[in-house]
């Protein structure tokens, strides 16, 4: 293929880019986003006005140089945030992959980003692929391959892709060379539709065949990863952001958090009281300039009209109170939250070491939200397990064997005869040997049907060791399970399949003669052999329900009870169990019913249902063997976390591909849903039915509420909804009714959800819960748009790729370390946060209001009390790393503490540190303490003559006593509202007054000599060497802040919150040696529980229904061996 | 800091209305409300007596600023030196922001800044008063300089009365010592300048060779050129740094050329002495007094409380959902005492 040829189409390279910005892009989109923030809009605005001549009662430069200080440190913050963005491209971008080189007749290895429209790529195993390909050929037989679209739609099963048999041959670079030379493909358009594709292969071999048109059958995705297969051959034909991928990916959403938004209201707000201050003070002046006329004579004003005075009064205010705004304060919040993601990302307790993967923050403006979470989305697959199943239990002939026994698990008999409790597996093993038992008959037979009865694939590694390839993960874990206990599953013919009996190195080889499938109906699947001994036997798995009804009633089943025990027990523990039952068939019965039999499987309507009923014919009269319990292994610590997290207050929402069984099961496991709860199903084919359903429910709940009234009931309801009804339930009508109900559940579950679904479900409470926070967490692909609609997204940088990772807003390696992220980070987050902003308006209104009270004295004409470069370096150097300190090192409980009592994140929830409330008492606080200050400034400096050298003070000397003793004032406030002491508080606190201290006489002696502050000279020894000066900082600062000590100690004395009496059980380092009341309760809630559910068990299927195992399983010959390129040879 | 407030003498007379309320031919009593004092010997009896009188001072040129008022005051007991003389204006607004900030720094300096200097320098000029009606440059520009407080007070306390002794002050170290480097002899021709407008009794007939004003040993301008923070101010009009006061009765002429009753202003003489906070400043004390009642009444309230009603620190009982859990405990344990005990009583019945 000649690239010359396509160059004309303009095809986009492979180079993918996530980056918010570019170099061209960047600074008006920057410059639209500060702007778009109500503060800096003003402060430009602010500094316009400030331009305009005879109006500032400031520099004329002070508002515009801070904003250009602030602006830049945004840029370099957006700029560093989004080098991080490039630099994860670069790294995927540079990833390598086989290319077809037509020069040198061989692959060679490039970069991603080299990759063209029309190359020949080859993946190799376990490989993700570079673009979206069309399947050529593959190693295995008739260009079969298995993919992996985890990425795309979260379905973690295996998806077979099928090369066209024309192509199939392809298997060497000679081959492809030679006949793809002057081929065409002719494609459709780029488009973002995952499951469709058309396309046709021109002039293949030189033009001597056909076109031969492509389907979605040979589209590999980018995204997805090829698996259980050796390698394929594809050609390239969408690159880069012309993916269907990267055509789905939605633009990074600009999320803003609940904080910003109350900030943003609240400065428009403080907004309306400047203007109120202004216009009084305006009024002030107009009134005094023409009713007082006379009495200002010595101001010369004749000539300005009443008109001009106003507007231009008004401007002069606005300039002189602006900074009721504080101008630093968004600069300031967005460092403080880089600052706490870096250390967020430095947190080692949240370091996966396995995968090196820290938590990584991406979106640094989110972290106080992590603190208010009220709802949990999250997958299932992934992030709650780890995909991995293991072969926990056996139940064989009434007696269960386990790898290796619990505390509390060994055998015992109970009533009833029934043995509970558990043996090893070596005694499994003696069990066997005893041949003479009739134990040892039952262990051979089950595990025999484990290693036989199933549709997986063995594949033999370099290592000679036999690995499982199986659509379902459970089923590998059974056969594996049976190899481990010596029922080694070997080869696989198309008819025969074999297995070596491991501990007597004996091979024995059973034809396969039918196979029932699975699917949903059915829950069951069987396998009829012909076994060694010539005995046809028809092998059965299923789940529990549909195996008790079949078994036989003729024969005694010994077991059922045992086993029916050991079911509830594994259901109880979270294990996925399957029952297991065989059944002799005689020749005369096999031979009919495999008449029948083919008749369905050859008809041409209605196939499937025929053959469910033929199946139906033969898989009757089982004899129970046993059952099996399979572990999906939870992530660490997943159990723990969820406990907590619920501890916390958090709503968790699991949202998953599983069916409701599985859902149910494993929602057990992880400690969502605990056996003495209520569940509330909902599981409606129509939409009537639904709703009905939900209403039902909903009433149920209301009237058992209304006799219950602590609320102990909520917390024991659980909803379970299966797809389809979720479905109808997001329709805007009856969406009001799920979320009353959800809402009220301590935890939902929804089952059988398609990714667009999680996406609805996360936007649909965000629209009707409003004032909640949530948070949804996942790491395929499929979650993206969740994580996307979340007010916060979460990734975990797992096994299924980075995909979820790189569009959420943190990325974590575990499930686990959301406990620390939320409880701990969060928590501090929050509250660091709220104190720093708070404080910051506070301080602001602390200086910059003494001016509003001095207009009445200088008759309104909006003198400024301080001189302006002052005034500015007030936000920019002395009373800036309060807000850092506060924002970044606090901790107004320590994380031990923090983790002892989740109950703490309500505060979060509760939004008890910042709100409206909370943000106007602050407000009032400063107000409050600059009038203070002006009073007692005003008092003390009544004469102006304070100088002990009978000397008296100008304006300028007594507007840096009231600075000084407001910066003093803040800063002690500053000092009253840290918990946690550490050197940077002392360099921020008393440090920064002292550094004022130190300043001012250095600048009030240099600054005059260069022209600037002019007003400060001389003032230096009108100041300091006053008694009066320090002793009216220090008194009055005492004063401000009386109140807010009075208050705080009687707060914290008197009514204290619960945070408070955890600070002092910090501070005293007290025991809580409270019992574990949880446990002795959860015993009497258990009690008390009147309606207990029917026991809920999962059982182990989850293959996608409606692929052709049968065929699969007919495919393979695994006693083949692969040609020269890994292909297997079809002549032999 | 109160008691050395306390210990200061002093005492202050508005005179603003003397050219109305005061006779031209004797001495009569100052309205009460028109002085205030603080001396040590002072008592309900024992009051010092201030009287005063118009007299005329024949060598201005002017007719409406040859007023003097003589004014005669009586020092009850004697006043340890340093001694220092202000004058007081009320109701003048030297702080705002027209006034404050019309003024040339240049000038000062003893440039002779141009035109457009003095005019056009962002933040701090001259405007309105840069120019006089024929475009010529004002030295001192300014609205600060054209209102230059310009009573002139006799630098000595003459005795009268039977007071044998005087009492002379000084106006040197009035002003600040950094405006020493501040205050420059201008560099400006006779010529170029006018005097501001309100300086035109001074020197009626503009500049001239020997009377361009050198304000760099011009006490009385360099205090003025200071403006006040607030509407009422002291300003430093004379000092003695050594002498004491002695008891008597002296008189001390004032020169009447500022024109404060057109402002609703008031001016007044104040004599005071000095303590290591500064002037008399009442307020300073009684502020750390009052914080310190605060904080001794909030002590013994909250001593009290804790006496009454003592709570253990940090109790993991009071935990909310501690709470919240044994109300809850406690609730079902009622209600199962509640149900037995009814079915005990029935069963007895």
């Amino acid at each position: 293929m000649d690239h010359g040829l396509n160059a004309p189409y303009g095809y986009y390279g492979n180079y993918i880019s996530t980056t918010k910005y570019n170099f061209a892009t960047f600074l008006p989109k920057f410059l639209f986003e500060q702007f778009s923030k109500y503060a800096n809009l003003f402060f430009l605005f602010t500094s316009i006005i400030q331009q305009v001549p005879h109006v500032s009662p400031t520099n004329r430069f002070t508002t515009i140089g801070t904003l250009i200080v602030v602006l830049l440190v945004s840029a370099i913050k957006e700029i560093m945030e989004d080098i991080k963005r490039a630099n994860a491209d670069k790294q995927l971008n540079n990833t390598k992959v086989q290319v077809l080189d037509a020069e040198s007749g061989s692959f060679v290895w490039k970069k991603w980003i080299k990759v063209q429209v029309g190359d020949v790529v080859k993946v190799n195993n376990e490989e993700p692929f570079p673009a979206d390909l069309l399947l050529l050929s593959s190693s295995e037989p008739e260009g079969l391959c298995y993919i992996e679209t985890a990425n795309l739609d979260g379905e973690t099963n295996l998806k077979i892709k099928q090369a066209k048999t024309e192509t199939a041959y392809l298997v060497n670079p000679r081959d492809l060379l030679s006949d793809l030379h002057d081929a065409e493909i002719v494609s459709e358009q780029p488009n973002s539709s995952l499951y469709t594709y058309e396309g046709n292969l021109r002039n293949f071999r030189n033009g001597s065949v056909r076109d031969i048109p492509f389907t979605p059958e040979q589209l590999l995705l980018r995204g997805a990863t090829l698996r259980n297969t050796q390698w394929i051959h594809g050609v390239v034909i969408f690159t880069g952001h012309e993916t269907k991928l990267m055509r789905n990916a939605t633009a990074t959403p600009i999320k803003r958090t609940d904080v910003e938004r109350i900030i943003n209201l609240q400065i428009i707000a403080l907004f309306c009281v400047l203007i109120t201050l202004s216009l009084i003070s305006t009024i002030g002046n107009v009134i005094k300039t023409r009713v007082d006329n006379s009495s200002l004579g010595y101001l010369y004003m004749e000539g300005t009209s009443t008109a001009k005075l106003f507007f231009q009064d008004i401007l002069t205010f606005w300039i002189l109170y602006s900074n009721l705004v504080p101008i630093s304060l968004f600069v300031t919040v967005e460092l403080i939250k880089y600052y706490q993601a870096f250390m967020i990302g430095s947190d080692l307790d949240m370091y996966y070491e396995e995968t090196d993967t820290p938590t990584g923050v991406r979106t640094s403006s989110l972290v106080e939200e992590l603190g208010q979470i009220n709802y949990i989305f999250s997958d299932k697959t992934g992030t709650l397990t780890r995909n991995v199943m293991e072969f926990k239990a056996v139940s064989i002939g009434g007696k269960c064997y386990i790898e290796e026994i619990p505390e509390d698990g060994y055998p015992q008999i109970v009533e009833g005869g029934i043995e509970i409790g558990f043996h090893t597996f070596n005694e499994l093993h003696q069990d066997l040997k005893n041949t003479n038992t009739q134990q040892s008959a039952i262990i051979n037979e089950f595990l025999t049907l484990l290693s036989t009865c199933h549709t997986v694939i063995p594949e033999i590694t370099e290592s000679d060791k036999i690995k499982y390839q199986a659509a379902s993960p459970d089923e590998g874990a059974l056969v594996q399970g049976a190899a481990d206990l010596g029922y080694k599953f070997i080869i696989r013919k198309p008819r025969y399949v074999t297995i070596e009996n491991t501990l007597t190195t004996m091979q024995s080889e059973y034809e396969l003669l039918n196979i029932c499938e699975f699917n949903s109906t059915r829950k069951r699947m069987s396998a009829i052999f012909r076994c060694p001994d010539g005995v046809i036997r028809l092998f059965c798995k299923g789940a529990d329900t549909v195996i008790l009804e079949r078994l036989s009633e003729d024969e005694p089943q010994p077991f059922v009870n045992s086993t029916i025990r050991h079911l509830e027990d594994f259901a109880a523990e979270g294990l996925r169990t399957l029952c297991i039952a065989s059944r002799i068939i005689s020749e005369e019965e096999y031979e009919s019913w495999s008449a029948t039999y083919y008749e369905a499987s050859t008809s041409l309507d209605d196939r499937s249902d025929k053959l469910d009923a033929a199946a139906e014919l033969i898989e009757t009269n089982l004899f129970l063997l046993g059952a099996t319990a399979i572990e999906d292994k939870l992530q660490d610590g997943v159990p723990e976390t969820i406990h907590t997290l619920q501890n916390a207050g958090i709503k968790i929402w699991v949202l998953t591909g599983d069916r409701q069984e599985t859902a149910i099961n494993i929602g057990m496991s992880c400690k969502l849903l605990s056996e003495d709860m209520n569940l509330l199903i909902i599981n409606e084919e129509t939409k009537d039915g639904t709703r009905m359903n939900l209403q039902e429910k909903l009433t149920a709940i209301q009237d058992h509420q209304f006799d219950n009234e602590d609320g102990s009931f909520e917390s024991t309801l659980a909803l379970i909804i299966d797809g389809h009804s979720l479905g109808f339930a997001l329709e805007s009508d009856l969406e009001d009714l799920f979320i009353e109900l959800g809402s009220r559940c301590k935890a939902v579950v929804c089952c059988r959800v398609s990714p667009l679904q999680k996406a609805l479900v996360v936007k649909m409470v965000k629209r009707k819960k409003k004032k909640s926070l949530l948070l949804a967490i996942g790491d395929g692909a499929n979650d993206v748009s969740m994580i996307q609609a979340a007010h916060v997204g979460v990734g975990i940088s797992g096994m299924e790729g980075m995909q979820a990772a790189r569009s959420a807003d943190i990325s974590i390696g575990q499930f686990k370390y959301l406990k620390k992220l939320l409880l701990v980070h969060g928590t501090w987050s929050y509250q660091r946060i709220s104190n720093a902003i708070l404080y910051s308006f506070y301080k602001n209104i602390t200086l910059y209001m003494t001016q509003f009270w001095f207009v009445f004295t200088n008759a309104f004409s909006g003198q400024s009390i301080m001189e302006s470069w002052s005034l500015t370096f007030y936000n920019v150097f002395f009373t800036v790393l309060p807000p850092f300190v506060l924002g970044v090192f606090d901790q107004f409980v320590n994380a031990r503490l923090l983790d002892k009592y989740p109950q703490l994140y309500q505060l979060g929830q509760q939004r008890k540190f910042f709100n409206v409330a909370v943000f106007w008492s602050w407000i009032t606080n400063g107000f409050y303490h600059s009038a203070v200050i002006f009073l007692c400034s005003f008092l003390i400096y009544r004469y102006m003559n304070v100088l002990s050298t009978g000397l008296t003070a100008d304006n300028w000397s007594w507007g840096t006593a009231v600075y000084t003793t407001c910066t003093l004032t803040a800063l002690g406030k500053a000092a009253l509202i840290v918990s946690l002491w550490t050197k940077f508080t002392l360099i921020a606190i008393p440090g920064s007054f002292i550094f004022w201290l130190l300043w001012f006489p250095i600048y009030s002696t240099v600054a005059p000599m260069t022209k600037v502050s002019q007003e400060l000279r001389g003032v230096l020894r009108a100041t300091y060497p006053s008694i009066t000066f320090w002793s009216m900082i220090f008194g009055v600062a005492v004063l401000c802040l009386l109140r807010d000590f009075a208050w705080k100690f009687y707060k914290r004395r008197y009514s204290p919150e619960t945070y408070h009496y955890v600070q002092e059980i910090q501070k005293y380092d007290i025991q809580d040696q409270r019992p574990r009341m949880e446990e002795f309760q959860r015993a009497i809630r258990k009690v008390r529980q009147v309606q207990r559910i029917k026991k809920q068990r999962g059982f182990a299927f989850s293959q996608v229904e409606g692929q052709d195992q049968e065929k699969i399983v007919r495919l393979y010959d695994t006693t083949k061996k692969r040609g020269v390129f890994g292909e297997l040879s079809e002549s032999t | 800091m109160w008691y050395a407030s306390d210990q200061i003498e002093d005492f202050s007379i508005d005179y603003s209305q003397c050219e109305n309320l005061a006779s031209s031919d004797f001495f009569s009593e100052i309205p009460s409300n028109f002085t205030t004092y603080h001396f040590k010997s002072a008592t309900l009896t024992n009051v010092p007596k201030f009287s005063w009188k118009l007299a005329n001072d024949n060598s201005q040129e002017f007719e409406d600023e040859r007023k003097v008022c003589v004014v005669q005051f009586e020092v009850l007991n004697n006043m340890k030196g340093p001694i220092y003389f202000f004058y007081r204006l009320h109701n003048f607004y030297a702080n705002h922001r027209r006034f404050v900030k019309s003024f040339s720094e240049d000038q000062l300096n003893g440039k002779a800044a141009s035109l457009n200097d003095i005019k056009n320098t962002v933040g701090q000029n001259c405007q309105p008063l840069s120019t006089d009606s024929q475009g010529r440059k004002i030295y001192p520009c300014g609205l600060i300089a054209n209102s230059l407080f310009n009573d002139t007070y006799s630098s000595t306390f003459q005795g009268v009365n039977g007071t044998s002794h005087d009492y002379s002050l000084t106006n040197k170290g009035i002003a600040w010592a950094t405006d020493k480097d501040r205050f420059k002899k201008t560099k400006y021709n006779h010529t170029e300048v006018v005097p501001p407008p309100n300086w035109f009794k001074m020197f009626p007939n503009g500049y001239n060779e020997t009377n361009l004003p050198d304000i760099s040993t011009w006490y009385e301008f360099q205090n003025w050129m200071h403006p006040s923070g607030l509407p009422t101010f002291n300003k430093l009009a004379l000092r003695n740094d050594n002498d004491e006061l002695q008891a008597g009765i002296y008189e001390i002429n004032i020169g009447l050329h500022f024109p404060v009753l057109p402002y609703n202003g008031q001016k007044f003489i104040y004599v005071s002495q000095r303590s290591v906070i500064g002037g008399k400043n009442n307020f300073l004390g009684i502020s750390w007094m009052v914080g310190g009642g605060v904080c001794f009444i909030l002590g013994l309230a909250l001593l009290v409380i804790n006496f009454i009603k003592p709570r253990k620190t940090g109790d993991v009982n009071l935990l909310s959902w501690n709470q919240e859990r044994m109300q809850r405990d406690e609730q079902s344990a009622a209600l199962a005492d509640g149900t037995t005990s009814g079915f005990e009583k029935r069963n007895s019945t």
